[in-house]
């Protein structure tokens, strides 16, 4: 939605899932959610000015989003739980591709590369698949098996089953991002019984 | 004066000694339980302001929250003052209340499964 590259940088400003209002204007360019891009230093860049509105009018106040995500996350493809067999009805299964830093900006660790679900009523999200060991990052980069760039989550038609679609291995540096062919990969994820 | 001693204080408690592993994440560490409305609240508080730098109190954009031992006053003048990349959150935005339910689910999460189930 918004980041630290082009004319205008905005800083800290992570996706956004939203439940559509019909007929509402969601805020782009000059909110981030229901926050004005100019409110306190709350989306201003180390070093930088904080960005300035757009627009002259707004057509209305913003409604609040369901969930901020982590910045840098990539928070893509998802699908919601109907299913009991599953569990976590009405939950929104999410996958987060993960950083591109330092493409897109910097980071302190290792953002993204899991599948969250989020309790869309509470506004809540919660890991729901995501590596082990002593911090969070990419199966590449943790030297293990496991997810690398999660890109899409959608459930079985009987809603049993949720598959992950795992782009693979995207190697990035200031030149730019680096694909690994070969890398990329299906998950199944079902209950265990 | 006071306020170069202000961010002193601040920038020493941000690089606070790492205690183990910050991840406390429900495949990690198991369901935290939430036993009270104002750590429910703090924990609603978190997810608006906190989690998209700091997600579940892990290092993202932002440090991990999760294993430095930051006593409550400095989270307070933290969370009001800024520091470095992190922004001002002043009253108006969250309010005193909400600051010490923010507190106190940060302090839930911290001792929550402390060093997961590697």
């Amino acid at each position: 939605m918004y980041d630290e590259r082009g004319s205008r940088h905005v800083f800290g400003a992570g996706d956004l899932l939203w439940e559509a209002a019909e007929g509402k204007w969601h805020g782009w360019p000059d909110f981030h959610g229901d926050t004005r891009l100019d409110e306190h230093d709350h989306y201003k860049p180390p070093r930088k000015e904080k960005p300035r509105l757009l627009l002259a009018k707004h057509p209305n106040d913003p409604p609040s989003p369901s969930v901020v995500f982590p910045v840098h996350s990539s928070s893509d493809g998802f699908d919601f739980s109907k299913s009991s067999s599953f569990g976590h009805m009405g939950e929104a299964f999410v996958a987060q591709f993960g950083d591109e830093a330092p493409t897109t900006g910097k980071v302190l660790a290792p953002v993204g590369f899991k599948v969250v679900r989020v309790d869309v009523k509470k506004g809540i999200m919660y890991d729901f698949a995501i590596n082990r060991g002593k911090v969070n990052g990419p199966a590449s980069w943790l030297k293990t098996g496991g997810l690398e760039r999660p890109v899409a989550a959608r459930f079985s038609p009987d809603g049993g089953t949720l598959y992950i679609v795992d782009f693979g291995v995207m190697l990035h540096d200031k030149k730019g991002a680096h694909p690994q062919k070969h890398t990329g990969v299906l998950w199944k994820i079902t209950p265990v019984k | 004066m006071k306020r170069a001693c202000l961010y002193a204080i601040l920038a020493g408690a941000v690089t606070l000694q790492a205690c183990g592993s910050a991840r406390r994440g429900e495949p990690i560490a198991g369901p935290l339980e939430i036993s009270s409305q104002k750590a429910a609240n703090g924990q609603l508080v978190f997810m608006r302001n906190c989690n998209q730098c700091h997600p579940w109190g892990e290092a993202g954009v932002g440090p991990a929250l999760n294993n430095k031992p930051l006593p409550a006053f400095l989270i307070k003048i933290q969370v009001r003052k800024g520091i470095g990349a992190m922004p001002s959150f002043p009253k108006e935005h969250i309010s005193d209340s909400d600051l010490e339910d923010l507190i106190l689910y940060i302090k839930t999460l911290r001792h929550h499964g402390k060093g997961g189930r590697q």
